[in-house]
């Protein structure tokens, strides 16, 4: 394998490693999807057709939008894939420096150092996608219900509002049927029958009114779209939160694996010099505390789950 | 009125008395003509009759009360649709005269116009007033509002349906969550396990190649070694990571799930409620329904009754009349007169009549009775 050009490949890989555009949509996916839904809320009242044209539209945008996270977030994954594949791969040999002892200890830190972060920066990606996809799903089943839902509500309120308008009058109503029957009754008894029904149905409405009253006026106690809708706002602003803390980490781990990829081009190419060993220790001693951070971290969730009485199995 | 009518009753109690103290002569010129016999004169029915009339009478302004009263609600809750004449001015081209028609053809002259008023029919809705309603209006008005209602209540069932299989539709969302967090944990045990091995072989190959000089044959394959298993380690910690995130993600989607489930079912049952609801409102409207009719054709067949009652009256008052003449007449003992002759005339005539009306009268209350029972029948019937 030609040297130099290997060197070009991996440059080109590594340095086209770029996560803005992921990381931007992926915001704006989660922003416009909390902010969203209270928003649609208002407009339903004002008019069934233009909201649910206007949703629609929303709804392909956001696609458009899932669309280009899924095609950024795939395109870091096998950037980063195809870079690990080069670093494996690939043998340093320094030019005319090979006994240079710093030189061989830098090289095998930074391309350690390189591999760790390609690894992290793929993960956190992964993770971000699959954050993204969970909330798209979500989104989707609570789109699909809630045309239902608000028909629903609509209906439901409708005939609440006309049971409370009947209430009062009602109860007069049947005190008078009852006693107008009971009259009729002592003229013809074989209107008993019909009225021992009539009486009955009422009473059975009063009954049933009696007990779920409450629940049949309208708007009262039933769970508002904004309720039903809370839990999965919940899980969008959690999402954000997250991926807001996991945009940092790619940033940061971007940064440091071009700054990386810089010594070692220099290294493979130029030899080592002294002017570089201030930056390098820096860079690597930031990485070095992001390792352990790391290692805490995933004994941190070994110990958790542990502790949440899951049997491991097998 | 009590009075009045115990006066008449005496009175004719003492005609009737008086008829009968007298022997009877053999009329002249009549083939054995007999005074009708009418005993239930003398049974004082008459009297409790009048009581009896009363009550009925309470009955029926009970009936008129209740007949009122519905009037009122009906004329209430509909309205009356009227056409209404509205004069509106109106432009139209002026005819004009034959040579004043060529200029305009030719563009010469103007086109003039003038004003005229036409009418236009404007259908308004003005409020009825409850005697201008029949008690029949009810029934479709209730009708009409049993039929909203159940349109209204057969969409309400079609979302409830839709949203019960919702709920179903999130109950299979729900499991397939539980299903993804059990393969994910199993999967994460599995990443834990495989870490935990290459940390012992990072464990043993790290002092060897620490110990190792750089210029050992093998340092190269060892040092390749140690970074092949560090990369390994790192991917499956990362794995884990990655597992761990899942797992939580999961179980808070579930969570959410089921709090969203919760609710719709809420929904639903609140939904169930009301179409149960309307289901019996519209039973109980149904009822009301014939109970409404019921008090229409009571209205009317007391209606009848008491019409007879008026008849059985006037007819008594005739028969007075007719046997009061007759014991006058006899009592005058002017039987041999030629005034005799005369009267004796007019009273057969007023017999006959009497008997005609008899007759009718007998129908009429047998016609009544029949629609009676008819009435009855078909109430037990239906």
């Amino acid at each position: 394998m030609n040297t130099s050009a290997g060197i070009r490949e991996i440059s080109d890989a590594v340095l086209s490693i770029d996560a803005a555009k992921f990381l931007s949509y992926a915001e704006h996916y989660l922003k416009t999807s909390a902010v969203r839904m209270p928003g649609e809320q208002d407009q339903e009242k004002t008019g069934f057709f233009k909201k649910s044209r206007s949703l629609f539209t929303h709804k392909e945008k956001r696609l458009d939008v899932c669309a280009a996270i899924e095609a950024e977030g795939t395109e870091i994954l096998s950037r980063s894939a195809l870079s690990l594949q080069y670093f494996s791969g690939f043998r340093f040999k320094i030019n005319g420096h090979e006994a240079d002892e710093r030189a061989r200890l830098y090289q095998r830190k930074l391309r350690q150092q390189q591999t760790e972060l390609l690894i992290g920066i793929s993960d956190e990606t992964e993770i971000i996608l699959n954050m993204i996809r969970l909330s798209l799903r979500m989104r989707q089943i609570v789109q699909d219900h809630s045309e239902i839902i608000r028909k629903n509500t609509y209906l439901t309120d409708v005939i609440g509002e006309r049971f409370s308008q009947q209430s009062v009058p009602r109860a007069e109503t049947d005190d008078e049927t009852e006693s107008g029957n009971r009259e009729i009754v002592k003229a013809e008894s074989e209107e008993d029958e019909e009225r021992k029904q009539l009486i009955g149905t009422f009473r059975s409405i009063r009954a049933y009114e009696d007990g779920f009253g409450t629940r049949l006026k309208p708007g009262s106690a039933a769970p508002s779209p904004e309720q039903i809708f809370a839990a999965y706002h919940d899980l969008v602003q959690y999402s954000r939160e997250d991926i807001a803390q996991r945009k940092q980490k790619i940033t940061s781990e971007i940064r440091e694996l071009r700054e990386g990829w810089k010594f070692l081009e220099k290294l493979a190419v130029k030899g080592f010099s002294p002017r570089m060993q201030g930056g390098l220790d820096l860079l690597l001693g930031q990485h070095d505390y992001r390792r352990s951070e790391f290692r805490k971290y995933v004994l941190e969730c070994r110990a958790e789950v542990l502790k949440s009485g899951h049997k491991p199995c097998g | 009125m009590a009075d009045k009518s115990a006066n008449v009753d005496d009175r004719l109690d003492e005609i009737l008395n008086r008829y009968d103290s007298i022997q009877k002569p053999v009329p002249p010129g009549a083939d054995g003509y007999k005074p009708p016999v009418a005993t239930y004169y003398k049974t004082k029915e008459v009297r409790s009759t009048s009581f009896d009339a009363e009550k009925l009478q309470n009955v029926v302004s009970e009936i008129k009360v209740i007949e009122d009263g519905i009037k009122s609600i009906i004329a209430s809750r509909t309205k009356k649709v009227i056409e209404e004449k509205v004069p509106v001015q109106k432009q139209r081209p002026i005819k004009h005269n034959a040579f004043d028609k060529a200029l305009v053809s030719l563009g010469l002259k103007k086109q003039k116009t003038e004003a005229y008023t036409d009418y236009e029919i404007v259908k308004k809705e003005i409020p009825r007033q409850p005697d201008e309603v029949l008690v029949s209006d009810f029934r479709g008005m209730i009708e009409d509002y049993i039929n909203s209602l159940k349109g209204l209540n057969e969409g309400l069932r079609e979302t409830v349906t839709e949203v019960d299989s919702i709920v179903k539709n999130l109950t299979e969302v729900s499991d397939t969550f539980t299903d993804q967090i059990h393969r994910d944990r199993r999967a994460y045990d599995a990443q834990i396990k495989y870490s935990k091995e290459l940390e012992t072989q990072l464990k043993e190959v790290t002092p060897i190649h620490e110990s190792m000089s750089p210029i050992h044959e093998k340092y190269a394959e060892v040092e390749k070694m140690k970074d092949h298993i560090e990369m390994a380690l790192r991917e499956s910690q990362g794995m884990e990571l990655k597992y761990k995130t899942n797992i939580d993600m999961g179980v808070k989607y579930q969570t959410a799930l089921k709090s969203y489930r919760t609710l719709i079912n809420d929904f639903k049952e609140r939904g169930d409620i009301h179409v149960n609801m309307v289901d019996k409102f519209a039973d109980g409207a149904s009822h009301m329904k014939i109970a409404v009719d019921n008090v229409s054709q009571i209205c009317s067949g007391v209606a009848k009754v008491t019409q007879s009652m008026i008849m059985i009256v006037e007819s008594i008052d005739d028969g007075n009349r007719v046997l009061g003449r007759y014991a006058s007449l006899i009592g005058d003992q002017i039987a041999s007169s030629p005034r005799w002759e005369m009267e004796y005339n007019a009273l057969q005539e007023a017999e006959e009549t009497y008997k005609k009306n008899d007759q009718l009268r007998l129908e009429q209350i047998k016609d009544n009775r029949q629609e009676i029972e008819s009435l009855i029948d078909n109430k037990a019937g239906s």
